[in-house]
């Protein structure tokens, strides 16, 4: 009981923490430029929704926003921008109920259906706490356009929420096998998940990282990583002696501040723990 | 409107109808003989009468060894590219295909640094391209050579500001060829729209794109349709590392090389800004994997401005600096250039400076680094104690004002110079030195700094034969190798701390390195050492 309530908070402060829009403050030189635009010319759509959008991606829902929906939403070609904004406004407004249901009916139509859409409609879910219709959207969303910033922000939220979809990462990295930031986490997910098929995507797809991008240093030690995790341990060594080679040959890694320490450390780290388990095979053998 | 139509009212008079610009009825009426002689004479001369220009050809996608020639015709053609190094004969032909309004043609198998001559035909009709038409392939990557670069921001408004820029850049280059154009957003206001970029960009540099190839990053106004779509239909940036870099799959934010130049596009607007985003992943595969001496990047929203936007309360601004700034820095990036701002503003030379202004303003004496102007010929160069390790310095650059200006809120803490006049820049890079001027659009210089890397790079003799024992007691290691292997020694953080190709005998005393734990590394010999 306990350790479930201790999860149950755990959870609340990741997604509040996580999803709660935080507000900037107000681009004024911007906006005072754009509402003296608008007072000229109300009928300046363009203008309009580009002050709504900067007040909104701001965290504001000022009673401009309000006043530019209004607008917009009496042009036809307009209404599917007022609907996305007028959704975001209503989100920052706090009244969830209202945006859930405008949100819900923007991702069902091909005009309005916008990546944002899905990107707040997943928040809201959040803020609820209910995880599982968050993570229902962002199916959704890499079902529709199959986008790489979905498909990352959906298997984080998977490994948020302790779950591993193996055939997500496969699919994933069968439709982006040339993207980093996909490859980093499908590797993360993979090798977090505790099997040993989870642990064959984190080698096949560090390995295709290897051959990508060559001249990686990260992908070297996540390979390396995953190699040690099979207990192929003199490829290990040899990964990471390469990987030491790449970093020490160019004095863009070597400075007191430089990325490559971190990753240095973790290579020398590993290669050393690495030399115990090569010794003990060395010894059997 | 081409002659087709004047034709087709020349010998259908009677049914053309202006205002629908439609024929109406081709089929009544009967023709005399005189004018159906006329139309078969002139529809001859129609059939081999040439297409004619939308957007005159311009350079993309240069490389040492590649090039593509890409323009838009009023109607679909299939026009030839003929190109050589003497031009008087240009004997290489390369053909665009499809047959469509729009073309690039890729021209493969070139020489590095080398000047090709080109025209462009329909048939035999010569389109464009006079014989001084020429382009200059990428030199080599790596080499070292005396480039420069014209930089322009937000100069699409078509007002005589936007013409006279070009005029003095013009005028002070003594023509329309650089080794690289680079546009830093807001190409074409007030939306990017597709007859935008052809009237505001296309028509006002034609010279310039084709003899220059050229760059950009998206602005927030080519955001404003469809994301962007047009401005990314108008451009062919490197997507698969095609000019150097490693492959970002998107023309949204890319790389290339110029010589011992490493050039970054990103986009501060349309794709994620997220500290842990897919652009962010492929920008530290890039730097990674880049060996060049020099890094310069470009995005839209600068870090820094107090001019007609502020850095301190606009979302783009913030998480461009919060996000990408500790990346770029780390990596040893040595110049970034940004526009948004309509007016011109350049920093000191800066590290870590992550905060708003007044948290930059309170730490000013731990985050900028010189506090002098830079200026070679005032104050004496900014000087960068390493050519390529991270933080080191990097100056940060407003150059937002090529079309117009506006109001501005005053010096930014940051920022060593901040003029409200239009104008551009012209970057040279000659070996270790990089020389940045602002010129206004009178084409009188209004600022210059100079960067002057100071060390060379280290490379290590990588030896591939294997290593040989070694020993070592307290403080003292014998080497039996007599090759030049290096001896590597690291901090128990990872950092290097020694590098030194032993000969026979190495003594590390307290003063090179105190007492404590470290790795050390010799070929394929590796371990923990405790010094005493």
């Amino acid at each position: 009981m306990n350790y479930f309530r201790i999860q149950k908070t755990f959870l609340f402060v990741y997604l509040l923490g996580s999803t709660l829009p935080f507000a900037h403050p107000r681009p004024s030189v911007t906006l005072n430029r754009l509402d003296s635009i608008i007072k000229h010319n109300p009928s300046a759509l363009t203008v309009r929704a580009e002050r709504s959008w900067l007040e909104l991606s701001n965290g504001h829902a000022g009673p401009s926003v309000l006043e530019d929906v209004v607008w917009l939403s009496r042009y036809p070609e307009w209404v599917p921008t007022a609907d996305r904004l007028h959704a975001h406004y209503l989100f920052l407004q706090g009244k969830f109920d209202s945006a859930r249901i405008m949100l819900y009916t923007n991702i069902e139509s091909p005009l309005k259906n916008s990546p944002d859409q899905f990107q707040l409609l997943a928040k809201l879910e959040l803020s609820m706490l209910d995880t599982n219709a968050a993570l229902a959207i962002w199916k959704r969303a890499w079902n529709a356009r199959h986008e790489e910033g979905d498909l990352m922000e959906f298997i984080n939220l998977h490994r948020a929420h302790k779950s591993t979809s193996l055939e997500l990462l496969r699919d994933g990295f069968h439709r982006h096998p040339k993207s980093p930031g996909v490859c980093k986490v499908i590797f993360e997910a993979a090798m977090s998940n505790g099997t040993e098929e989870g642990l064959e995507i984190g080698l096949i797809v560090s390995s295709h990282a290897l051959d990508t991008w060559p001249k990686s240093s990260d992908w070297r030690l996540r390979n390396a990583q995953a190699l040690f995790r099979k207990e192929k341990y003199f490829e290990v060594e040899a990964v990471l002696l390469d990987g030491l080679k790449i970093l020490d040959e160019s004095s863009r890694f070597n400075g007191e501040n430089s990325f490559a320490t971190d990753i240095r450390k973790d290579m020398l780290e590993l290669l050393v723990t690495n030399n115990l388990q090569t010794n003990k095979q060395k010894s059997k053998q | 409107m081409r002659s087709v139509l004047t034709l087709k009212q020349l010998v259908f008079s009677k049914t053309y109808n202006h205002n629908k610009g439609l024929l109406e009825n081709r089929t009544k009426g009967t023709v005399p003989f005189w004018k159906f002689l006329a139309l078969l004479t002139v529809c001859s001369a129609a059939l081999i009468e040439a297409a004619s220009f939308v957007r005159t050809p311009y350079l993309q996608l240069g490389a040492p060894t590649s090039a593509s020639i890409c323009w838009r015709v009023d109607v679909a053609s299939v026009l030839t590219v003929r190109y050589g190094k003497d031009s008087s004969d240009l004997k290489s032909v390369s053909t665009a295909s499809p047959n469509s309004t729009n073309a690039c043609v890729s021209l493969t198998g070139l020489s590095p640094a080398t000047k090709y001559y080109y025209q462009v035909y329909d048939g035999n009709t010569r389109l464009a391209g006079t014989s001084e038409q020429y382009f200059v392939t990428h030199p080599p990557v790596g080499e070292k050579g005396a480039y420069k670069f014209w930089i322009i921001g937000d100069a699409g408004t078509l007002y005589s500001e936007q013409f006279a820029v070009r005029d003095a850049f013009l005028s002070i280059n003594k023509g329309p060829h650089t080794d690289g154009f680079i546009m830093l957003g807001d190409n074409a206001y007030e939306n990017g729209t597709d007859s935008e970029l052809t009237k505001k960009m296309f028509n006002v540099y034609p010279t310039i794109m084709s003899s220059t190839f050229t760059w950009s990053c998206i602005g927030n106004h080519e955001s404003y349709t469809s994301k962007g779509a047009p401005y990314l239909d108008a451009f062919n940036f490197p997507t698969q590392g095609q000019s150097g870099g490693v492959a970002s799959n998107t023309e949204l934010y890319y790389s290339y090389d110029y010589g011992n130049i490493h050039f970054i596009s990103l986009a501060s607007i349309v794709a994620s800004r997220s500290a842990t985003g897919p652009q962010m992943e492929w920008l530290k595969q890039d730097l990674q994997a880049t060996r060049q001496e020099w890094i310069v990047v470009y995005f839209h929203h600068p870090p820094y401005t107090w001019g007609s936007h502020n850095s301190d309360t606009e979302k783009e601004h913030i998480e461009m600096r919060q996000n990408f700034l500790p990346v770029l820095e780390q990596y040893g990036v040595d110049i970034v250039y940004g526009g948004h701002s309509h007016n011109y503003e350049r920093s000191f030379l800066l590290d870590s400076a992550y905060g708003n202004s007044t948290d930059n303003k309170n730490k000013s004496n731990r985050v900028i680094l010189d506090k002098r102007s830079g200026n070679p010929a005032t104050t004496g160069p900014y000087i960068k104690t390493s050519k390529t390790a991270g933080h080191k310095g990097t100056v940060y650059v407003v150059d937002g004002s090529s079309g117009k200006v506006s109001p501005i809120k005053g010096l930014h803490p940051m920022h060593y110079i901040q003029l409200r006049v239009e104008g551009s820049v012209i970057l040279t890079i000659n070996d270790t030195v990089a020389t940045h001027k602002f010129y206004d659009k009178s084409g009188k210089l209004l600022d210059e700094f100079q960067l002057i890397q100071r060390d060379s790079p280290t490379l290590v003799n990588s030896s591939k034969k294997s290593a040989s024992e070694f020993k070592y007691s307290g403080r003292t290691f014998w080497f039996s190798e007599k090759n030049q292997t290096e001896f590597f020694v690291y901090s128990i953080r990872g950092q290097m701390v020694m590098r030194k190709v032993p000969k026979g005998k190495l003594l590390i005393d307290s003063k090179m390195l105190p007492s404590g734990k470290y790795y050390y590394r010799f070929a394929s010999a590796y371990g923990k050492i405790d010094l005493q």
